[in-house]
């Protein structure tokens, strides 16, 4: 009798565990974010209107990473030497070279032959290769190897380019409708409309709508 | 009664206590609570370590009066308490068009190490780190970029805290600090929905 005693114990305490084990899985579903991301572009024109060049291309090797605290009032950024992914230590940012494929609007620094760095939030490490594949991250990292459509503004130093939009400057024109690059690649519609748009159909869109503004401002 | 009789009901006894305690962990975990009406706060994924805190200057410049008005906020309005417990830290300037305006990093600490509850840029909590039981959040710093238009001040600070504090964002069909921005109609000052979860958790 003892022993069965013990035997169903094991079975409670075992199955207590998977239970555990269950709620951990389950734990992840509900995915928040604590970023307060930048509300999406309502149309073409805000959304090409930030972006100083827009290229299509591949992301190139990380040129360099590290921590950072903002940029100063003269735009210089500001680097921080803490312990890496303690508290304190900054932001953490990384800077690809882009392979640039196409370009749909230029400020003059593709056409004077400057290198296009993009520059993002966060470390392409393993672990975050890992987490990104979440579907419902809503801002994923980017890592090498990556192709995009990309707009891209200038950062206060201007030795790079970021996502003003964040997954919304960085568009999937590989299929046969534009996706936003977040985790769940969601077909891009602009606010109040149903319209799907193809990546070529897009990328005149927006050669058109940077011809109308720069002529516009003229 | 004899023990042959007897043990079968002891364990079953045992079997329901034990399934009851997982689904009481269970709920707290996932989602901090049975939501109603009253409480449809959303659960982080971790909670704060202590029933206080102490905010501090890290270049929050033109945040720092809303930070200072958010802790006295919660201090007066929760059973959070100001002054001794986990340092929240802020820092406002220039950060560049990094896809985000504001955001908030806190940290566990296990074994003499500090472990991010968060991943960058997407800022989605990494659940081995930081959870509402072992790991729990004992020092914040947060990021306001002003590259962009900030939200209102006491709505930001309030809604920023509230993510240390264990909260995640709200549905706009509730009033409360935990929705985004995009929602409109953003309150100042500190809601029920909040309220209530923090009074349950700390």
């Amino acid at each position: 009798m003892f022993t069965l005693n013990q035997r169903q114990h094991r079975n409670i305490k075992l199955l207590a565990i998977l239970t555990l084990l269950l709620v951990q899985a389950c734990a992840r579903l509900p995915i928040n974010s604590t970023a307060m991301l930048v509300p999406p572009p309502k149309n073409m024109v805000e959304l090409t209107s930030k972006a100083d060049i827009i290229v299509v291309g591949e992301v190139g090797e990380v040129i360099q990473q590290g921590y950072y605290g903002g940029y100063d009032a003269a735009g210089k950024l500001i680097p921080r030497t803490g312990e890496p992914d303690k508290p304190g230590s900054g932001i953490p940012f990384t800077d690809f070279g882009l392979k640039i494929e196409r370009v749909l609007k230029d400020d003059g620094s593709i056409a004077a032959g400057q290198p296009v760095i993009l520059r993002m939030t966060g470390h392409p490490t393993e672990e975050v290769r890992r987490l990104n594949a979440d579907p419902q991250a809503e801002y994923p990292m980017t890592f090498p190897g990556d192709r995009h459509l990309f707009l891209l503004s200038k950062t206060p130093d201007n030795s790079a380019y970021g996502l003003y939009y964040g997954a919304w400057s960085r568009l999937i024109v590989d299929g046969d409708v534009v996706r936003v690059s977040s985790g769940a690649k969601e077909p891009l519609k602009f606010e109040g409309s149903e319209q799907l748009f193809s990546p070529a159909e897009f990328m005149n869109s927006i050669e058109q709508t940077v011809q109308q503004t720069s002529s516009g401002s003229r | 009664m004899n023990t042959r009789l007897r043990n079968p009901f002891r364990i079953a006894v045992a079997s329901v206590r034990n399934l009851l305690i997982v689904v009481a962990l269970m709920i707290t975990s996932i989602f901090g609570g049975i939501a109603t009406v009253a409480n449809a706060w959303q659960y982080q994924g971790w909670l704060w370590a202590y029933s206080s805190f102490y905010i501090a200057d890290y270049g929050a410049g033109s945040m720092w009066p809303f930070m200072v008005s958010a802790a006295n906020g919660y201090d007066s309005s929760t059973d959070l308490t100001q002054g001794s417990g986990g340092l929240i830290t802020a820092q406002t300037n220039n950060q560049g068009p990094t896809g985000w305006v504001g955001g908030a990093a806190p940290f566990s600490y296990i074994n003499g190490q500090y472990y991010s509850c968060v991943w960058w840029p997407s800022l989605v909590p990494i659940f081995g780190n930081c959870n509402g039981y072992d790991r729990k959040a004992v020092r914040a710093d947060l990021y306001f970029n002003t590259y962009y238009p900030l939200p209102e001040g006491n709505y930001l600070a309030r809604h920023e805290m509230g993510h240390v504090f264990g909260l995640a964002h709200e549905s706009c069909s509730v009033y409360t600090v935990m929705k985004v921005p995009n929602c409109g109609n953003l309150p100042s000052a500190l809601q029920s929905d909040e309220i209530g979860f923090i009074n349950l958790y700390y």
